[in-house]
Formats: structure tokens, C-alpha cells, sequence
């Protein structure tokens, strides 16, 4: 079994108190309110709440609803 | 430092009595009936971390929600921004709410100097402001028309009140005086909260409470792996449509895929359509609720696992942002916590009947039924607001019937007495019954929906409704039928007939309008929609429909036709034709087997 290792980073936002943006995580689409685990993957950043949902995102997501996608293509792998 | 077995109990017990004395003083102490008779709230204690560690869980719609909200707050605004005495509130559905008039308030626990975690509430505020009285626009194109959104700021600050935010809540509020109440009522529970914990720590080390909190979360997460490891691996999946947004006559679909691994469970939304434009979106700690909600009925119904954040770690669910299960700016979303979030656990107990049928129930009846309005007070000259609800039919499980008149099951409220409902607002109620044949045929038939006939008393009332399922019924499943329509009428004054109000106000949802001007003796008539049935309704008991008929709850018709049971009225009793009974269901065995 293949075991995607995470390669995203630590990014912590810096708003101003008068900027209403937010950040929902691109998998399960919570709240991100200040530390996202940001990720590098084709050529997109994606905003994740942490490593488990990146993981879950390669593990699930993109195997189901992106076949094609090479998921694996960014991460290191274990055999 | 051990915790040993008895020690963990007396904490656990302990915590969860301090949920639940905050319950208490809420309900003692607010002023309006969506508290105090409603019981629309719910109390819990949290760590520094934000987890939550005990609960006093009145609506199971907020369980979810609140460690998100609360936990999300404290991320935001940072450990440092709090002080002892500090209460902060905010309802802002993009941030962690529920919608718009459920507020989540919070107040640091400190026991000496240090923070030990926090107090936090939810409880629906009756009246926010916004388009409509009761702030329930069930037309609303955009979250502005909805009402006054807070994001997390200080109501209290290190005791004292922060009178700037006060003025702007209070002359935003159709109803300040029950707002302050009702919010004085949250902070009061947070208060009780803070003292308890201290008494409590006098009798044990903080230490030791940590370490017992802590213990606690494991616990409660072993516990529910282990119930998620004997569900059968796999992937099931179902889908819905929902009758419309109150904005346009379109329906909308929910795509549920559920994925069982291991002692894991994720509930996947992906491919459920873009957010509507109508109130009917939902926020992502809605689903979260949905989803824990559906989750503990399969794994846990008679809840013997400890709720805490634990319990929560081996739930993972997908809630597109964008979409209609997962709001974002600055997308309308009042009715997607009353009306979409019980339909969301109706789906996932579609899905679950792949796996465990012996666990689900049929739909229920799917809708809060919400019913606003105000005005001037005839009697006092006061200006009012009420939001009201009542019960719907549940759906039929393998082992019973649904349950009758029951307030939908994300949320666990009571209805308000007539006498209560008359003492406060011009409406004389006539009629206030279960509606017969609204329950789902099936061997274990859906529970009974109710309907309410309400004259007004006052020179004008302001009325606003957001039903569902006036469309699309609630389903039976295994061969059940769907559960009875919600309809919603009126008779004005000088009219013969009660007609819809489509048809008397040109409204383009049948459940969903804002604002409609009723005249003094205009009636309205409302009924809530019913539960689905459970299995064929010809493998019924005859005798569990002579007993429905007799009660009323089942015509002689829809038991001959739908249940395959012929009964006659005899001197005023009623009493099974067996012979026909028999031919009828035989007849229909001999057509189902050709």
C-alpha cells in the first residue's frame, strides 16, 4: 500500500481587523481561521485545516472524483 | 499524575452537571418562549484548547457545532485576547454558526490566574432584525436581509458591559428588551459555570482535572472506534431533492457517499448542487451536526459514550464550500439549520440502509415547521415577535411505529402550550390535533403529523412561514409509503374556504413567504408534514390499524386501500372484516407475485 507522505506547509494568515475574508478548507470545506497547511499541488495552492485532510484528499478525494490526476505526483511515497 | 476509574466518573459527572445547572439558569432566567419553553439552547465546557470536554446537549442541532465554533473563535482571535470576566458572542454562520439568531456565547475559566478552558452556550435569539419579523425571511436573497451578523466580539470585558457593541445589538433587534434577557440569560449560565469549576477545583487539582479531561477524550474516541469497526466496510451513497429555496419554484439536490473504513467514517457532499439563492443553504457546522447526529443514531442511540470532542475524531465529512451544504458569503441561510439539516440526517439514514437497515428509520417529516410573526399587541400596545414551531411525523423504524407530533430530531425542542401561546399573542387557537393518514403506510407506519387552525386577534399581524415538504414527502423505505404533505392555508375574511397562499397572496412557494399582512379574523391553518413507513403496509398487524382507526389516526378508507385491512363500523365500534381482510391481502400477493 502506498502511503502519501504530506508535503504542505504551515502558513499562518495575516488580516488586518477590518478584512472579512475567510479560508475554508478545500476538502471538508471548514473554517480555516488562522493556521492553514497550505499545499503546492499542480501548479494550485490549496488551503487545508491540516495534514489529515491533504491526506485525505489524496487518500479519497482525487483517486475517486479525479482519477486521472496524477494524486502521488507531489508527494514522496512509501512502499 | 494517574487518574483512576472512580476519580474519572465524579469528574466526568461533575463537568456534565455544570452543562447541565447552565441549562437550568438559562431556562429559569430568560424572557423569551424559544428558551424558556422551546429549550432552543445548549450548554457546554471547553478546554483551553477549545475541545469540548461536557455538554448538556437540549438540541442536538448545536452539539455539533459548538466545539467548531467555539474552537474556531479561539483560533481567531488568539488565547491572549481574553481576560477573567471577558464574555464574547458571536452568531456569524461563516464562522462557525448554526445561522443567524442562534448565538454562541463564551466566557474564559480561569481558576486562579490561570486559564483552565472555557464556557460556552448557543441559544436562538427569537428576533435579530432583518427583513422580517422573527428574522426568519424565508424569501431572503443574501445573509444582510436576514438579520444583525456579529462577528466574535466582547459583550463584557473584564466584567464590564462594552456599551458600544450593546447599543448597536439592542437598536438592531425588533425586540431589545427580550434580547437583553435572553442574552443576560447566556450570561448568567457562563457565570455559573466559571464559579462551579472553581468549587470544583478546590476539591481536586487542576492538574488532575486536566488529565482527566484529557482521559476522558481518548475514552470517549476508543469507545466510538470500536462501534464504527463493527459497521461494514464499504461505500453507500444516496441522493435527494429538495422542493425549493423559497426564492425560485426549483428543487435542489444533496448527493450523499458514505465511506466506512476501519473505525473511520467520512461523509462525502461532493456533487450536492451550488448554494441556492433562496435561505434553504445550510452552514458547514450544520452538516458537521447532521453528520455526528446520524453517526451516534447507528453507532450509539442511547448515547453511553461520554460527548466530548473525542467522540468527534473519527467522523470526517465533505462539505464543498459553495455548495448547498456549506454557505459562503454572502449566501441566505435561516432555513438550511431548520428545514435542510433534519432532511441531511434523513439522507444519511438513506445511505445507512444499505448497511444496516435494522438501525434507520424512514424520512421524517423534514421540516421545523416555522412560523413567525408580530406586531403591535392589542392589550398592551407593545410592539412583539414570536418564532414557533411545532411537530412533525418520524419516520417508522424496524421496531415501531415513528413517533407523532414529535419537534424534528436535530433539534429536540418542545412546542409551546396554547395557553402559554394565547397569553402572549393575538391568536385565538381553534383547532390543535394530529393529522390522520399523514403518517407513511408500512408495516410500522410513520408517525402522525400535527395541524393548528389560528384565528387572529389583533388589528394586523405580520406572518412569515418557512415549511418544506409541501412538494416532496418525507420516503418510506423496504416497501413503506412517503408521510403525509405539509400544506399551509388560509381563510380571509369574507371567505368561504381556506385556500392556499399561493393562491391568496401570489407567493412563489406553497411553504415558504415573507411578510404576509393577516386581518383581524383571518384563520390560518397549518399542517406539518408526516414520517415515512417502514416495510410493506399489508404485513401490518390488522389489529395495529383497527387500533389506528379507532384512535383516529388511520380513515377506514386508507386502511382498506393502503394496509389491506377491511373494517366496519358496528354500533359505533369498529371491528375487523377478517374475510375481506383476507381476500385483500391475498389478492394483492397474487398480483405482486405474477
Amino acid at each position: 500500500m502506498k502511503v502519501s507522505t504530506p508535503v504542505g506547509t504551515w502558513v499562518e494568515i495575516k488580516r488586518s481587523w477590518h478584512d472579512n475574508t475567510l479560508t475554508n478548507c478545500a476538502l471538508c470545506g471548514r473554517l480555516v481561521p488562522r493556521m492553514i497547511w497550505m499545499v503546492e499541488f499542480s501548479e494550485k495552492s490549496l488551503p487545508f485545516c491540516n495534514e489529515e485532510c491533504e491526506g485525505l484528499y489524496r487518500s479519497y478525494w482525487l483517486p475517486k472524483y479525479e482519477p486521472t490526476a496524477d494524486s502521488e505526483q507531489p508527494t514522496g511515497s512509501l512502499s | 499524575m494517574a487518574v483512576d476509574t472512580v476519580t474519572l466518573n465524579i469528574i466526568h459527572n461533575a463537568l456534565t452537571n455544570i452543562a447541565s445547572e447552565m441549562a437550568l439558569v438559562m431556562l429559569k432566567t430568560s424572557y423569551s418562549t424559544i428558551f424558556n419553553e422551546g429549550l432552543d439552547f445548549t450548554t457546554v465546557l471547553l478546554d483551553r484548547e477549545g475541545d469540548l470536554i461536557a455538554e448538556k446537549n437540549y438540541t442536538p442541532s448545536m452539539m455539533g457545532a459548538i466545539p467548531h465554533t467555539v474552537k474556531w473563535a479561539v483560533d481567531e482571535k488568539g488565547l491572549d485576547h481574553f481576560h477573567p470576566g471577558d464574555v464574547l458572542v458571536h452568531n456569524d454562520c461563516y464562522r462557525g454558526g448554526c445561522h443567524l439568531p442562534e448565538h454562541m456565547m463564551m466566557r474564559p475559566i480561569y481558576i486562579g490566574d490561570r486559564l483552565f478552558g472555557f464556557a460556552g452556550n448557543i441559544g436562538h435569539v427569537a428576533e435579530i432584525g432583518g427583513k422580517a419579523p422573527g428574522s426568519f425571511a424565508a424569501d431572503a436573497t443574501d445573509i444582510y436581509q436576514e438579520g444583525l451578523r456579529l462577528p466574535p466580539v466582547k459583550l463584557i470585558n473584564r466584567g464590564e458591559y462594552v456599551e458600544d457593541v450593546w447599543r448597536i445589538v439592542l437598536a438592531n433587534h425588533r425586540t431589545p428588551r427580550n434580547t437583553w434577557g435572553d442574552f443576560h440569560a447566556m450570561i448568567g449560565s457562563l457565570a455559573t459555570a466559571e464559579r462551579r469549576m472553581q468549587e470544583l477545583c478546590e476539591r481536586y487539582p487542576i492538574e488532575l482535572i486536566e488529565e482527566a479531561t484529557a482521559e476522558l477524550k481518548n475514552y470517549s474516541e476508543r469507545r466510538l472506534r470500536a462501534e464504527i469497526a463493527e459497521l461494514p466496510d464499504g461505500e453507500y451513497a444516496a441522493s435527494m431533492l429538495v422542493e425549493d429555496d423559497g426564492v425560485t419554484a426549483d428543487p435542489f439536490e444533496v448527493k450523499v457517499n458514505i465511506v466506512i473504513r476501519g473505525d473511520e467514517i467520512i461523509a462525502d457532499f461532493t456533487g450536492t448542487s451550488p448554494q441556492v439563492r433562496g435561505p434553504m443553504n445550510c452552514t458547514v457546522v450544520v452538516v458537521a451536526s447532521a453528520v455526528y447526529n446520524a453517526v451516534f443514531s447507528m453507532t450509539d442511540p442511547h448515547s453511553l459514550i461520554p460527548r466530548n470532542s473525542g467522540c468527534y475524531r473519527p467522523i470526517k465529512f465533505i462539505a464543498p464550500a459553495g455548495s448547498v451544504v456549506n454557505v459562503v458569503h454572502p449566501g441566505p441561510c435561516v432555513g438550511g439549520n431548520t428545514d435542510l439539516q433534519p432532511k441531511l440526517i434523513d439522507l444519511l439514514f438513506k445511505a445507512f440502509s444499505l448497511a444496516l437497515p435494522e438501525k434507520v428509520a424512514a424520512a421524517t417529516g423534514g421540516s421545523s415547521s416555522n412560523f413567525l410573526f408580530g406586531g403591535t399587541h392589542p392589550e398592551t400596545g407593545a410592539y412583539y415577535t414570536n418564532y414557533h414551531f411545532d411537530g412533525h411525523g418520524t419516520g417508522g423504524t424496524i421496531q415501531k411505529d415513528g413517533n407523532n407530533a414529535e419537534i424534528t430530531r436535530h433539534s429536540n425542542c418542545r412546542n409551546t402550550p396554547v395557553e402559554v401561546f394565547e397569553g402572549r399573542y393575538p391568536f385565538r387557537t381553534l383547532e390543535y390535533r394530529m393529522m390522520p393518514d399523514s403518517g407513511g403506510a408500512g408495516e410500522h407506519r410513520g408517525g402522525l403529523s400535527t395541524t393548528r387552525t389560528l384565528e387572529v386577534v389583533a388589528d394586523e399581524i405580520t406572518l412569515s412561514c418557512l415549511f418544506d415538504r409541501a412538494k416532496i414527502p418525507g420516503w418510506g423505505i423496504f416497501g413503506g409509503e412517503s408521510g403525509g404533505l405539509s400544506q399551509l392555508r388560509v381563510k380571509r375574511v369574507g371567505d368561504n374556504e381556506f385556500i392556499s397562499f399561493m393562491e391568496a397572496y401570489h407567493t412563489i412557494s406553497p411553504s415558504k413567504f415573507t411578510n404576509i399582512l393577516l386581518k383581524r379574523g383571518d384563520i390560518v391553518r397549518y399542517v406539518t408534514p408526516g414520517g415515512g413507513g417502514y416495510g410493506d403496509p399489508y404485513l401490518r398487524d390488522p389489529e395495529a390499524v383497527l387500533t389506528d382507526v379507532e384512535n383516529g389516526w388511520v380513515s377506514l378508507d386508507a386502511a382498506r386501500n393502503l394496509y389491506g385491512v377491511a373494517i366496519t363500523e358496528v354500533d359505533g365500534d369498529f371491528v375487523i372484516d377478517s374475510s375481506t381482510t383476507e381476500t385483500l391481502r391475498s389478492t394483492r400477493q397474487a398480483v405482486t407475485a405474477a
